[in-house]
This record gives C-alpha cells, sequence and structure tokens, in this order.
C-alpha cells in the first residue's frame, strides 16, 4: 500500500480579479487534477500563459490568499487546506524558488538572505546560524556568504534562491521556471543543485519548466498543462515520445527524442532514446559493422 | 568591388561603463541580408556589441558604421530609422493604453503622416495575429503577447536592419516557432537580422552566420556548420553544439558529419552512410 | 552590476565597527547642527571632516565622487537662486533688477547650498559603512516596528534596480526612435513620459513579485521574529556616545551663546 500522496489537487479552477474594472478576466485553471508522492520529481510543462505560474503559487497559498480571485475545487498540501492556511504559516512546509531572480533576493547580503525566513519563525539564533550554513552548503554558496547578491551570477542568484526556500527546511520544493532568466553555464549550475536535492535530501519537487532537455534528466513524472487543465501525464520517457501530443500542447520534446521518433520513420529505427549517451549507444549497437 | 556592409565594425574597444562588460577590439563586417546569431555566455560582450550597433552604445576606441555612417555622427533616435533594436523584457518598452497605440509609437516617432502610421499599425497587427488585443492595454497581456507586442512594435517601424535580444527566452515552442517564422519571412524580404540568444537549436536552425563572443572578443565566426565544429572556441565560450549536431560528431567514427545542425539533415547523413554501406 | 550602486562598503574601520545606533546618533546631531549653521567656512569644514571620515574608512574615491555627481546640481541651483534672488545687507556689487550681488550673500547662497552636500554626505557615511541588516536591526532595538525597518532596507535595496531599469526602459525607447533632447522643455518632459509610464508598470510588476516572495518565506508567521546578527554595544560606543553629546553640547552653547555659524562670512 503506497503512502498518501503529499499534494492533492481536486478539481482547483482559478479566475484573477479583473484587472481593468468591468472586465471580468479569463479562467486561467479550468479544472486541475494533480496527486504528487513523497519525494516524487513532477515536471509541469505548458504553453506560455497557461497558469503554470497560478498552479504554483496556489499550492503555497498565495493563489488565493494574496491574489483575490475566485476559486474552485481543492488544494491540500500536507493536510492542509491552502485556501485557508496562512501563507507564511505554509511557507514552514513549502519552498519557492521564482522566475526572477531579482525580485526574491531581497537583503543586502547572501548570509542574511538566507535567514530571513527562519528569522521569521522566531528560531534561535544558533539554530538559524546552522540553517544557513546548511543551506548554503548544499547549494555550493558558502564561500559568497559575505558578498551582495546584486554582485552575484544570475546562476549564483538562483542557488541563492534555492538556500534561502531550503532554510525554512520545507518537505516540498516549488521552482517556477528557476532557469528562464539564465545562460547555458548558469542553467547547469542550478540544475546540478537541483539533481543533488533529489538525489540526496529526498525533496518532494515541482519544477516548472520550458527546458525539455533537463525535465528529461530529472523527472520521475511529466505533467502537460494546457487550458487550465492536466491533459496528460505520465515519465518523461513515454511521454515525450507521443510527439503529436507534445506538438499539440505547444511545447517541447527534447531534440533527440525527436530524432528518435524521425529515425523510426526514415530508418525504421525501433528503439527510442532522448539523453545523448543512450543515443549513442543506441545508434552503434544498430548500425555498427560486426567486427 | 563588393556591396557595402549593412555593419562594419573596426578594431572596437568598449571600457567606458564599468556596469557593462567591456568590449576588447572586434572587427566583423554584418552583409545587407544577413541572418546573424550572437552567442556567448552573459557577461561576455554580446549585448555590449549589439547596442553599438544602433548608437546605444558608442566606441571608446575604432569605430562601427551602419551603411557607411559612423555611429558617433547620429543619435539613437536617427538611427532608429535604420536599425530597430527590441530589448529582452517586454516590459522595458511598453506603456501604451491600447496595442494599437504601442505599435504606432515607434513609426510616429519617425515622422510618418496618420496615413502611413495607420497603414504600418494595421499591418503589424496582422502579421503578429494581435488582431483581437488591438485595443486592449498591452501591459495587461500575458508574457508570450507582451513579447509579440514587443516584436511587433519595432517591426513596424521596417528597420532595414533588426536586432533581437533573446526573442523566445521565456516563450512555449509554438509561439517561439511562430515568432521565427515571421522573423525568417523578413529575412526573406531583404531585412538583416541580428539574433542574440543562448538558444543554440534556435540559432542553429535559423542563423547563416554566427559569432561566439567570449571576454569582449570575437571567439569563432562562420557558418553555424562550421562554428559547431569548433570544440575549443566553444569550450572557452561554456557553449556546447545542439544535441543532434553533438550525437552526429559522437558517431564520427563511423562516418556520420559532424556538420549537422537538424533531425532532417541527421535523417539524410544517415542515409546516406548507410547506402554507401554494403 | 549594480556594483556602482551598492551602497554598503564592506570594512573594518572603526567606522564600521561602531554599533549602528551610535551612528545614527552622530547623523542626528551632525545633521541638526549643520541646519542651524550658514557660516561657509564651517560647512567646509564639515565637509572637510566627513570627508576625512569616509576616506578613513576606506571608502573608494569613485563613491565620493559619485555623491558629488548626485548632489552638485542640487547644490548650484540653491547657491546660485539664493545668491540672486536673495536681498543682501550689504552694499551690493551688482544691482540690476530684483538682483543684489554681493560677498555677503554669494557665500551665504553657497553655503546653504554646500549644506545639501554635506547632510547627504553625512547620511551616506552612516549607510556605506553599516550593513543593511545592522541598519535594520538597530533601528528595530531603539523601539521602530521591524516592518518600518524592513521597508527602509528594501528602499535601499532596490533603488538601484529602479536606476538600472530606467536607464534600459530610456534606452528602449530611444531605439524606438523617441527624442530626449530635441525641443523646448515642454516637448522634453512629454519625451519622458513613455519612459515613466513603463517604469511605473515595471515596478508595480516587481513590487508584487517581492510581496509574493516575502509572504513565501514566512514573514508575519509570528508576532516576533529573531535575528541572526546582533548588535553589541561596546564600551568604545558608550564612549563615542559621550564624545559625539559632548561636542553637540558645546557646539549648540557656541551657537547659541556666542552667534557662531550665523553669519555666511565672518566666524
Amino acid at each position: 500500500m503506497t503512502e498518501a500522496p503529499i499534494i492533492t489537487v481536486r478539481g482547483l479552477r482559478y479566475r484573477y480579479p479583473p484587472t481593468l474594472p468591468g472586465r471580468e478576466a479569463e479562467p486561467v485553471l479550468r479544472g486541475v487534477d494533480l496527486d504528487v508522492a513523497r519525494g516524487e520529481f513532477v515536471a509541469l510543462m505548458g504553453p506560455t500563459g497557461v497558469g503554470k505560474t497560478t498552479l504554483c503559487l496556489a499550492l503555497n497559498g498565495i493563489v488565493p490568499q494574496s491574489t483575490g480571485g475566485v476559486i474552485g475545487g481543492s488544494v491540500t498540501v500536507l493536510g492542509h487546506d491552502t485556501r485557508h492556511t496562512p501563507v507564511p504559516q505554509l511557507a514552514r512546509d513549502v519552498g519557492i524558488v521564482y522566475q526572477d531572480p531579482e525580485s526574491q533576493l531581497f537583503s543586502a547580503t547572501v548570509e542574511a538572505e538566507v535567514a530571513f525566513g527562519p528569522e521569521n519563525l522566531a528560531l534561535p539564533r544558533a539554530e538559524i546560524a546552522e540553517r544557513v550554513a546548511w543551506a548554503l552548503n548544499v547549494v555550493g554558496m558558502a564561500a559568497s556568504r559575505g558578498r551582495s547578491p546584486a554582485q552575484l551570477s544570475g546562476g549564483q542568484k538562483q542557488r541563492v534562491a534555492i538556500a534561502a526556500a531550503l532554510a525554512m527546511l520545507p518537505q516540498i520544493l516549488i521552482l517556477d521556471e528557476p532557469t528562464a532568466a539564465l545562460d547555458p553555464l548558469g542553467r547547469l549550475e542550478v540544475f546540478r543543485v537541483i539533481e543533488q536535492l533529489r538525489n540526496d535530501q529526498d525533496m518532494t519537487i515541482v519544477m516548472v519548466s520550458q527546458d525539455p532537455e533537463h525535465v528529461a534528466i530529472f523527472a520521475d513524472r511529466l505533467a502537460l498543462l494546457a487550458e487550465g487543465r492536466i491533459v496528460a501525464e505520465g515519465p518523461p520517457a513515454e511521454l515525450f515520445y507521443a510527439l503529436d501530443q507534445i506538438a499539440a500542447v505547444g511545447v517541447a520534446a527534447p531534440q533527440l527524442a525527436e530524432l528518435s521518433v524521425a529515425l523510426e520513420r526514415c530508418h525504421g529505427l525501433q528503439r527510442r532514446f532522448m539523453l545523448l549517451d543512450e543515443a549513442e549507444a543506441t545508434l552503434r549497437t544498430q548500425w555498427e559493422p560486426e567486427p | 568591388m563588393t556591396a557595402q556592409p549593412a555593419i562594419a565594425v573596426r578594431d572596437l574597444i568598449y571600457r567606458y561603463d564599468p556596469e557593462l562588460p567591456a568590449l576588447e577590439g572586434v572587427d566583423l563586417e554584418i552583409e545587407n541580408n544577413a541572418y546573424l546569431g550572437v552567442i556567448g555566455q552573459n557577461g561576455s560582450g554580446k549585448t555590449t556589441l549589439v547596442k553599438h550597433f544602433n548608437g546605444l552604445l558608442k566606441p571608446t576606441e575604432g569605430r562601427v558604421q551602419v551603411f557607411g555612417m559612423d555611429t558617433r555622427q547620429a543619435s539613437v533616435g536617427q538611427m532608429a530609422h535604420s536599425v530597430g533594436y527590441v530589448f529582452q523584457n517586454p516590459d522595458h518598452q511598453i506603456f501604451c493604453a491600447t496595442t494599437r497605440e504601442e505599435i504606432a509609437f515607434g513609426p510616429r516617432n519617425l515622422g510618418m503622416n496618420d496615413a502611413e502610421v495607420q497603414e504600418r499599425v494595421e499591418d503589424a497587427l496582422d502579421a503578429f495575429e494581435l488582431g483581437p488585443y488591438a485595443d486592449v492595454p498591452p501591459a495587461v497581456l500575458g508574457y508570450g503577447l507582451r513579447r509579440k507586442v514587443s516584436i511587433a512594435a519595432v517591426y513596424a517601424m521596417r528597420p532595414q536592419i533588426l536586432i533581437l535580444d533573446e526573442p523566445t527566452a521565456g516563450l512555449d515552442r509554438r509561439s517561439a516557432d511562430e515568432l521565427m517564422r515571421r522573423v525568417d519571412a523578413m529575412h526573406a524580404e531583404g531585412h538583416t537580422i541580428v539574433l542574440v540568444s543562448h538558444d543554440m537549436q534556435l540559432v542553429a536552425t535559423h542563423c547563416r552566420e554566427i559569432v561566439v563572443m567570449d571576454e569582449g572578443r570575437i571567439l569563432a565566426q562562420g557558418p553555424p556548420e562550421a562554428v559547431f565544429q569548433e570544440h575549443e572556441a566553444l569550450a572557452r565560450a561554456s557553449l556546447a553544439p545542439p544535441p543532434v549536431t553533438a550525437l552526429a560528431q559522437r558517431l564520427g567514427d563511423l562516418g556520420m558529419p559532424g556538420d549537422v545542425l537538424t533531425i532532417e539533415a541527421f535523417c539524410r547523413a544517415l542515409g546516406r552512410l548507410r547506402e554507401a554501406r554494403p | 552590476m549594480s556594483l556602482m550602486y551598492d551602497l554598503y562598503q564592506p570594512g573594518r574601520s572603526p567606522l564600521h565597527r561602531a554599533d549602528p545606533r551610535v551612528k545614527l546618533l552622530g547623523v542626528v546631531c551632525a545633521s541638526a547642527a549643520l541646519l542651524t549653521i550658514q557660516n561657509l567656512w564651517l560647512i567646509l569644514l564639515a565637509l572637510a571632516g566627513v570627508h576625512g571620515l569616509l576616506l578613513g574608512a576606506g571608502v573608494r574615491r569613485e563613491r565620493i565622487l559619485w555623491i558629488w555627481r548626485v548632489t552638485l546640481p542640487t547644490v548650484l541651483l540653491i547657491a546660485i537662486l539664493w545668491a540672486l534672488l536673495n536681498p543682501t545687507p550689504e552694499e551690493p556689487w551688482l544691482a540690476w533688477w530684483l538682483i543684489r550681488l554681493s560677498a555677503y550673500n554669494l557665500a551665504q547662497g553657497l553655503a546653504i547650498g554646500l549644506r545639501i552636500a554635506a547632510l547627504a554626505f553625512v547620511v551616506f557615511c552612516w549607510l556605506f559603512t553599516t550593513e543593511q541588516s545592522d541598519l535594520v536591526l538597530g533601528l528595530v532595538s531603539l523601539g521602530l516596528p521591524y516592518t518600518w525597518g524592513l521597508v527602509l532596507a528594501m528602499a535601499l535595496r532596490y533603488l538601484p534596480t529602479l536606476g538600472s531599469a530606467f536607464r534600459t526602459i530610456s534606452e528602449a525607447q530611444q531605439a524606438r526612435a523617441l527624442d530626449l533632447t530635441r525641443g523646448g522643455p515642454v516637448r522634453r518632459a512629454k519625451a519622458y513620459i513613455p519612459i515613466t509610464v513603463a517604469m511605473l508598470i515595471a515596478s508595480l510588476r516587481t513590487t508584487q513579485h517581492v510581496s509574493y516572495a516575502l509572504e513565501s518565506r514566512a514573514l508575519g508567521a509570528l508576532p516576533h521574529r529573531t535575528y541572526l546578527r546582533q548588535l553589541h554595544f561596546r564600551p568604545r560606543d558608550w564612549a563615542y556616545t559621550i564624545g559625539i553629546l559632548l561636542a553637540t553640547g558645546v557646539f549648540f552653547w557656541a551657537r547659541l551663546a556666542l552667534g557662531l555659524g550665523t553669519h555666511p562670512l565672518a566666524l
């Protein structure tokens, strides 16, 4: 018998308050159902403007508590109803990292940034110090604790943002396109940290991403969000080969997954791959002349 | 005799602003109707370089000429007649009460009369499929649409040279493809395109020429087929070729060519390889 | 990127190590003293003193020049307007229409203008040498609610961000052929509308994101919060405090009893 899910979303519907008076906003979410098990890494992909960020914000209560608007259905995180449990309260269990580094690093030093959450929980000083040291270590930023976040590179900034969330010792980490604003090096840095969290910290992770190559490597499960609903979900190694379905949603599959499907069409290849090593090994065994 | 290049950069050094990555001697000629990709990490100087193309930055030493005119002789406003620049963040340019006005802003600044402005606006709304949002404040639209508005607003100025800084960042595949189809069409109409991007698949698919920047210098330059085989330069700039190219290069010992840029090219190359084999 | 604007300049000078509350007391006393004088020599002396403090604390020359760049237009404007438009008790060198120019009101104008610079320098002395968490902690320990301190710290933090957003936005609009240099003052002021509006929208967006980030890091979870850093009011801070109070006392005695600093030129 498996454990009950740590996150349960049922029939979630949501509409933001009108941005212009007298103009009703379109509903963003139109009935989302999603379960996430403890320790699972779920990637969320979907076209721009489809409500991925809204869903993230619903998981830590900012939607609807801070945004207002009309909500229906339910979101339960670790037994808390996120519509009513105060956001600062939920913050103990749900850490979140946003897309834009600039607006989530508001302190003058890295240390102060990471200490901010634990300080709000009124923890004893010694424990705050311990958590700050631990979190900065996990993301590999211990050497920069005295520096100003403004002096860091994009990748380093996002690692500090992750540390700041980790210092609350959350059981769930939400990442809303954490690498969208980064260059390839910064992306790699952040994904290394995420990989480590997944492997060593047994964290439950929900990550929104436009980056199929990395989702293919890290995620246990991929959920596709379109028109306010989850329209498909499954292991990336299955879903990414359903190219028609992926294209219908408007997101990208890993380029090598597309290649393996194309190779079946033009060369009758029966095997699938989406990672570089996998692809190389497959093609070698398939076509390398027998010695 | 060669035609005059669209942009000619000679011994460009830029060290004036401590907040910007410096340029340490850049030489570059961009032909008319080129489709150039500029790649490199943040801080490599790519944005500093392209900001010289419309005169936002002026050389500390050396010179930049656009259609033969030294950028030091012209204001950014004058340069805007021939060079369009779409900034990375659409929110840095959106300010009007309706999408229509937003798109009209540039053409009007260029001194066009109402009829011309009107025509340009309708054309841009059409090209970017923004008709349904023409009378809505662009600031309240979703990110993908704001991105489109910001590009349509520069498109309506019909600049001979169009610079796009990370045009597809934050867009899903379908919107990115749509947008790039529009940019490809502009290239086909004769415009010169300069694309600054981190997305190797994007530049490999669309650009005809690539410049790799690192620490304020050009490390490599040429058609993507060639540049993505310059492993040393790419490694120094911490860049990697797109996955299909990397795969083809790994299979080089089986006879796979290293200049494969797209899935179609990979299939064709593999076909030739299998035919040649007994 | 915001290197130029990052206010706090790390260091180990006595000024850096002094308790933020003592520094705040110094700022308040020095500002009060400055506001009561209009003697050019005393203002220049005060400026020299603050420069000495800043250089002694290892603040880089560029930063000091930066303060001058920011304040100089205001200083000059005030100095000129004051000198031109204020009646002089002395025989003027030049009398034309409403304008009466003399050594007296010229010195007075300069003194009042430079006073603005001196006040700015005093405040920057505090901001350059105090880490923001200490600054907040100092204010909180003086009884200010935490949120006020937080708002101050955030304002300081996001000022440079707004500065660079302003720069990018004005570049983006100029690239759309917006001309900021042509025409009369009205036309030029109008040309700034596209920049100001875009700036406003972008700031609103940032503000919203920052407030989400604050909430998701448990701001306001409990009525009280704790602090990683601690302030230590050391014996030398007591010494500074007594020194500051004494100096201020002596100054105000001299000011009131001897009329020190009331005349723009004479001492």
